[in-house]
């Protein structure tokens, strides 16, 4: 009888939460569910991880395992040790945040983005097969030379979704937000500069003349605090300062209320390796508006509006266009409803299995 | 239509291109939109640190990368040393000499962020300063344009004007009152028989007192006084210096009146209770005044017997007057 293959997870940062987090611990179940013997490691435990993964350190007196798999999502002392280790790697690549984007706010987080583009080179060079999260991610690999990746997206936590049917989403499904009662723009996402969260601020500045209820909630923790600094002096220096709330970090019942509660979900980055939170809104029923840029397209799929130019007056078109025309906005909750179907876990687990299937039944792997 | 693929990216696309339309169109009605997103840009610039504004000056993050590789590059054109010389070609020499250069490169870009982060401070320290001064500013025009929310001790009551009238009894000069307002003070004055003119900085303060025929001049009050000769008044009648002027300048005026007044002459200062102040003249007015006890000793001080009263059913609860030896 052959023995369980042996499986090792490594992730930099972990936090159940987090949407790389949330995936390394699911695909941990999936690989116990085929047999496999997994263990998650990770290069920095908290009260919150310790019972979940181990510190990497440790990882040189375990048994060696048959596969590695690395969660590359931002740069680490960590890969240093994985490149250095003779087994089998496979790379799971949410994208990495192009360093430029922190350098002028967070040296430290600039350098570790550096670092991990670095570290991603020599990691394809490393890897032997590969798993990206959308084809934008998948072309970084390949124009890495890493030949053989698949594009799977990345799992998500159903306690993020409504548990039946979209609710009925926002204040403004007749248009009266038009009127200048309530309004409410969403956008979930840590406060980063790849984020623009600013962009937000400066386009509410515009819609807040024609709609003068109209509110922008952001919620997420800060990444940056310079970056959260000025996103409120920017704000005040707008006038919009009492029109924006900053949320921070919620629970997931809190998510479900603001998601319940708003009546467009607009999302300005310029770097997402994925963006979870789109699919969320989509699945809560509430339209999309957001910037062309990185993997958003492939997220939101003609499901949404795609803008191409983010200028205030744009945004501000959109969302009054999105929440004061009741046709396009069903539309819109119609196709979203249906594209976060096609991403939703119990769609995209199946496909993850069946490439680890065979994956770990190939003759690839140390055995 | 929007049940298969096609359908529904043709669907979107056209909601796209109305919206991009529809903010041409505003932008066209609307001059001011244009403007309003080219100042919206320029706040971001000012709220941002100086590497990371990339929207307000118009570079892309892609942009402000290339213009720092173009900087590091210029800085090793500008080294004096050489990685590559003596033995540049030499293997393993070389590898190293790389990695020092990738650590250099790595270093002062390390710099520019530090030299970034100062900046962003500096800037914003700046533009704090910057704030507190208009602050300040706003706050000297509003004592300026004062009179026109407040007048707590100008447009006095009967009680205060026969109180005072009272107080300079014995006069048989003129007697002028400094910051005089309406002229309720200076009616009170003439109807008891005594000469009386006022003076204010304020032309709308004096307006109505005009019109009712008193002799009501526009002028700064320590200005006014000097130009009187020496002894010339009977009294001096003070108001809302009280509430109003600087130390000098109450130091200054105080020396006027008592240079304009005979040896036999009064100087009366009326203060109203700085502990009672309410409404707009608690909220608007800047400083406390001075308290009687301070008046009493600031004429003192320069050689006047003085006398204290206190004064009921009026706003001004006390009256100074002061009589030089």
């Amino acid at each position: 009888m052959s023995r369980r293959p042996v499986v090792h997870q490594f992730i930099p940062s972990l936090a159940k939460r987090d949407a790389v987090g949330f995936h390394t611990f699911a695909l941990d179940e999936l690989l116990r569910e085929l047999g496999a013997d997994s263990t998650i490691y990770t290069a920095h435990i908290n009260s919150e991880t310790k019972d979940l993964a181990r510190h990497y350190r440790s990882h040189v007196r375990d048994p060696n395992p048959d596969l590695i798999v690395y969660q590359a999502s931002i740069g680490s002392p960590m890969a240093d040790y994985v490149l250095g280790r003779p087994e089998p790697l496979m790379l799971n690549y949410h994208n990495m945040t192009p360093p430029e984007f922190c350098y002028g706010w967070d040296a430290t987080l600039g350098a570790e983005l550096d670092l991990g583009r670095r570290q991603l080179a020599r990691l394809c060079r490393r890897a032997f097969i590969a798993v990206a999260d959308s084809d934008y991610n998948a072309r970084d690999l390949t124009e890495l030379k890493l030949k053989r990746v698949e594009v799977i997206p990345v799992l998500t936590d159903d306690a993020l979704f409504p548990v039946d049917e979209p609710p009925t989403p926002g204040s403004a499904l007749d248009g009266s937000a038009l009127d200048g009662s309530a309004l409410t723009v969403l956008f979930v996402g840590r406060l980063a500069p790849n984020k623009c969260q600013h962009d937000l601020l400066a386009a509410m500045a515009v819609v807040r003349q024609r709609i003068p209820g109209a509110e922008l909630v952001l919620v997420g923790s800060s990444s940056s605090d310079r970056y959260e600094q000025s996103l409120r002096e920017f704000a005040a220096e707008l006038g919009i300062a009492d029109a924006v709330r900053f949320e921070g970090s919620v629970s997931v019942s809190d998510l479900g209320s603001w998601y319940r509660r708003a009546d467009v979900f607009v999302c300005l980055s310029e770097h997402e390796g994925f963006c979870v939170p789109i699919l969320e809104a989509m699945a809560w029923g509430v339209p999309v508006v957001a910037f062309d840029a990185a993997a958003v397209p492939d997220t939101v799929a003609d499901a949404g509006v795609i803008l191409d130019d983010k200028s205030p007056a744009v945004v501000a078109s959109a969302i009054e266009r999105v929440v004061g025309d009741e046709s396009v906005r069903r539309n819109l909750v119609e196709l979203g409803s249906a594209r976060a179907k096609e991403l939703r876990t119990s769609v995209v687990r199946p496909r993850l299995r069946d490439f680890f299937v065979e994956l770990l039944k190939s003759g690839e792997l140390r055995r | 239509m929007l049940n298969d693929a096609t359908g529904a990216r043709e669907y979107v696309n056209r909601i796209q291109a109305e919206i991009t339309e529809e903010a041409h169109q505003r932008r066209e009605s609307n001059p001011t939109l244009a403007i309003q997103e080219r100042e919206i840009n320029q706040a971001w610039t000012r709220s941002a640190p100086s590497a990371a504004a990339v929207r307000g000056d118009g570079a892309s993050p892609a942009e402000v990368k290339a213009h720092s590789e173009h900087l590091l590059g210029c800085i090793d054109d500008l080294s004096l040393l050489s990685v590559d010389a003596p033995v540049g070609k030499r293997k393993g020499v070389r590898q190293l000499k790389g990695t020092v250069r990738a650590l250099t490169r790595w270093y002062l870009r390390y710099l520019a962020d530090q030299v970034n982060a100062f900046n962003h401070f500096l800037v914003g320290f700046l533009r704090s300063a910057e704030q507190r001064i208009a602050r300040l500013e706003g706050d000297a025009h509003a004592a300026e344009i004062m009179g026109e929310f407040v007048d707590p001790v100008l447009d006095a009551d009967h009680v205060l004007g026969q109180a005072v009238a009272d107080q300079l009894s014995q006069c048989d000069g003129p007697v002028a009152v400094v910051s005089c307002g309406s002229g309720r003070i200076v009616s009170a004055l003439v109807q008891a028989g005594i000469t009386a003119h006022g003076v204010d900085d304020s032309v709308d303060a004096i307006n109505d007192g005009v019109n009712e025929g008193l002799d009501l001049r526009v002028a700064a009050p320590s200005e006014h006084l000097s130009r009187i000769a020496d002894g010339s008044l009977s009294g001096v009648v003070l108001t809302r210096f009280v509430e109003r002027r600087g130390p000098v300048e109450l130091s200054t005026l105080i020396d006027e009146a008592l240079r304009c007044v005979t040896p036999s002459g009064r100087i009366v200062v009326a203060v109203a209770d700085l502990s009672a102040r309410s409404g707009p003249e608690a909220e608007l007015l800047r400083g406390t005044g001075l308290s009687p006890q301070t008046w009493a000793h600031l004429l003192r001080k320069r050689g006047c017997v003085v006398e204290v009263s206190a004064l009921t059913g009026s706003r001004v609860t006390t009256l100074v007057t002061a009589q030089p030896q």
